[in-house]
């Protein structure tokens, strides 16, 4: 559609009006190009590029700014949180609020919005890139995880070798060809070694328990005669 | 009262370079002083506080085809003088030349030339600005005016309060649009007057006061009334062109007629001025217009 060509107020209207939205910030994807594990502040490049029109009618595409401490939203309640790194080029999604937050990112809790030297003369920053949030992970084509499963929450790594699996009526936890799986009541740990230290003790506390295929709690020794010498192996 | 106008064009494009004083560089030089010997000259200027809006019309009668087709070249530098009673010439506009368009009235053909202040320098390029907390605004917008090519940024001419909040700032856009919204957030304006960017907090100028009276040219000072309640928003106030009068410096008014209401000291905000020599072919005029400026709810 040729904008320069304007014959009603409504498409004066319509122009004016989808200006005012081009410079609305609602949320976009973006590129963590920093993170500060001590404050958990993120920066971000957004991953989409503006485009510019010169007043010569030269199009170029520019990229946005840098935004610097942005806060990390994460999974979290009191007392509870789930962490995880954020690595510097690692996809994010970046939420942009309403009003500014400089006080609120400060001290959590309702606050006043960030205003100007004299609150008389200036307006509240609204839907600014400035005021993002950040939201790790957006899946691109380039970078979709493989094995994904449909059917499981899964904590899990790149190659999915080593995960926390929930499902339903199971939990796994796999490493490499180490792996212990509850499922319908029972644990099944499969691994190389396994290696219990109990600087106490450790109890077992079965009616059945079997060791190479012996019931442990009337398994016999071969070799046994009375006085003083050691039995043979279980028979 | 002889009156005259000088106008330069060029030989540089507007953001190549800063003015030159009066006779010292130019293209083309057009002189009128309003006598039958001289070119026939109309200059219409308007200049704000807020942002991009200065600019400047003339008019010529009666160009060579030559002289038409040379002027129109976008960006060119404009300078217009003023001079009154064979005094000396004070800058009244400097800006670039955005167009040019001539049409025949009667027996004459007139050319307009459309000028406007720094048109050729603020929308060049859109830019990408980052800033991290507590650094004061004062230079942030300093960083950016420097931005813009071929204007004079001073020190004493940007004075804004604050620092910058915990967010920091990140915009993108063009020069005007971001100025635009760090004034609207921290309660400053901006403007580039002629080849000069000035930004002052809201309601403060430049601390330079001039006194309009009868004796000297004040024609009317009038309230400025908005809406259905008609609430006084501002200050309306005619005279006669007195040269050196700018946005950003202060008129004190004071006359006979409702002293008490509206006589004192006002901020130049807009300043809109007619001027032609000739006095029976046009004033020599100008509108300062003084607003009171409220925060915004939000």
């Amino acid at each position: 559609m040729d904008n320069r060509i304007i014959t009603t107020e409504e498409q004066v209207f319509d122009i004016r009006f989808w200006q005012k939205v081009l410079r609305l910030n609602t949320s976009i994807p973006a590129i963590v190009d920093d993170f500060d594990a001590a404050t958990q502040r993120v920066s971000a490049i957004p991953a989409i590029r503006a485009k510019y029109v010169t007043p010569q009618n030269e199009v170029k595409y520019i990229d946005y700014p840098k935004i610097t401490n942005i806060p990390l939203a994460i999974t979290k309640c009191p007392g509870l949180k789930i962490t995880y790194p954020i690595k510097k080029g690692q996809n994010c999604t970046l939420i942009f609020s309403q009003r500014s937050i400089d006080n609120f990112i400060i001290a959590g809790g309702i606050q006043n919005p960030f205003d100007g030297p004299d609150p008389t003369k200036t307006q509240i920053r609204c839907m600014d890139m400035t005021d993002a949030m950040c939201f790790p992970g957006i899946i691109t084509s380039n970078e979709t995880i493989t094995d994904y499963s449909t059917d499981a929450i899964e904590i899990r790594s790149a190659d999915n070798t080593t995960k926390v699996s929930v499902k339903e009526n199971s939990l796994k936890f796999l490493q490499g060809n180490a792996s212990i799986e509850m499922e319908e009541g029972n644990i099944t740990m499969t691994a190389g070694t396994i290696n219990i230290t109990g600087t106490t003790a450790v109890n077992i506390t079965s009616p059945a328990s079997v060791i190479d295929g012996k019931e442990f709690l009337t398994h016999q020794h071969s070799g046994v005669s009375s006085g003083g010498s050691n039995t043979g192996g279980v028979a | 009262m002889e009156r005259e106008i000088l106008v330069e064009i060029g030989p540089l494009k507007e953001y190549e370079g800063i003015k030159s004083e009066a006779g010292e560089n130019y293209g083309f030089k057009f002189i009128s002083n309003g006598k039958a010997n001289t070119l026939k000259i109309k200059v219409h200027i308007e200049k704000s506080i807020a942002g991009a809006a200065n600019t400047a019309q003339i008019y010529l009668w009666n160009l060579s085809r030559e002289t038409r087709e040379a002027l129109n070249t976008p960006g060119l530098s404009v300078n217009i003088y003023t001079r009154v009673n064979d005094g000396e010439y004070v800058l009244a506009f400097f800006g670039g030349l955005s167009g040019s368009f001539t049409e025949r009235i009667g027996s004459d053909l007139r050319t307009r030339l459309m000028c406007w202040s720094a048109a050729s320098n603020l929308y060049q390029e859109a830019i990408s600005i980052s800033y991290t907390k507590d650094v004061p605004v004062k230079n942030v917008v300093t960083e950016i005016a420097q931005k813009i090519p071929g204007i004079v940024v001073d020190p004493l001419m940007i004075k804004i309060d604050g620092k910058v909040g915990e967010k920091g700032i990140s915009e993108f856009g063009s020069i005007p649009y971001i100025l635009d919204s760090l004034a609207r957030q921290y309660g400053f304006s901006w403007s580039v007057l002629d080849g000069v960017f000035k930004a002052f907090p809201d309601g403060r100028g430049e601390n330079t006061s001039f006194l309009l009276t009868a004796s000297n040219g004040l024609i009317k000072v009038s309230p400025r009334f908005s809406g259905i309640t008609q609430v006084q928003v501002g200050v309306d106030i005619y005279s006669k062109y007195i040269e050196g009068i700018n946005p950003y410096q202060n008129v004190r008014i004071e006359s006979d007629v409702h002293p008490e209401k509206m006589n004192g000291e006002y901020l130049v905000h807009t300043l809109d001025a007619d001027l032609c020599p000739k006095e029976e072919e046009g004033g020599w005029n100008m509108h300062i217009s003084f607003f009171f400026r409220e925060g915004d709810n939000g």
